[in-house]
């Protein structure tokens, strides 16, 4: 297989970032409809937020790692994706709490 | 049987950028319907936005799951050289967007 240095490998981070943001955005949509009124509520959007900015953390750094060393499928392994899965279900969860607990 | 075997990266990455892609609309599902339920002002009961956030986030849950199959789906597609599977879910999402449009839209006139 040849290398392709080519720009699949950033949209792809990109398009992990842009996810990242949107678990963002709804941690801080948690915190905001727990505000003053329940602070499990307010507490579960500072677990979204604190897991979001991992995230971003961690696909940051797998990509710079695998710029220098390996090609760039890395990211699109199983378990990777299994864990984003299971983290967007988990906040969907806690929305879905939210939603019905407001 | 074809073996498997490990198709061009650009395809593996194109079909995980589809997979974020879902991920992304489920997340605008769930931020749609707690959005409903704070801040829709649909009269002294809450039931209406309430009925719409819950229907919202229940799809956002469905695209999550449903995101993960069919990145398995293709996966497997891809390695076996099998033409890609076809999905309902963008037809789910579509019809559960329009009628909660809909729905709030009836419910903002109606008040």
């Amino acid at each position: 297989m040849t290398r392709d240095p080519g720009l699949q490998p950033e949209r792809t981070l990109l398009a992990w970032r842009r996810t990242a943001l949107g678990l963002i955005a709804n941690g801080v949509l948690l915190f905001a409809s727990g505000h003053g009124t329940s602070g499990v509520r307010t507490g579960l959007g500072i677990v979204v937020v604190v897991l979001a900015l991992g995230c971003w953390a961690a696909v940051s750094a797998v990509f710079r790692q695998a710029a220098e060393s390996h090609p760039p499928g890395f990211l699109g392994q199983q378990r990777v994706l299994q864990a984003s899965a299971g983290l967007v279900l988990l906040v969907g969860l806690f929305d879905l709490y939210a939603v019905i607990t407001r | 049987m074809i073996p498997d075997e490990e198709p061009d990266y650009r395809f593996t990455l194109a079909n995980e950028r589809t997979y974020l892609a879902y991920l992304r609309t489920s997340l605008a599902c769930y931020a749609g319907g707690l959005s409903a339920v704070q801040f829709l002002d649909l009269g002294p009961d809450r039931w209406p936005a309430k009925i719409i956030g819950i229907v919202l986030v229940g799809a956002g849950l469905v695209t999550t799951a449903g995101a993960f199959r069919r990145w398995q789906a293709n996966t497997s597609a891809m390695r076996g050289g099998r033409p890609l599977p076809v999905t309902r879910l963008p037809l789910m999402l579509g019809a559960t967007i329009v009628v909660v449009g809909l729905v709030g839209l009836l419910f903002s006139l109606w008040r």
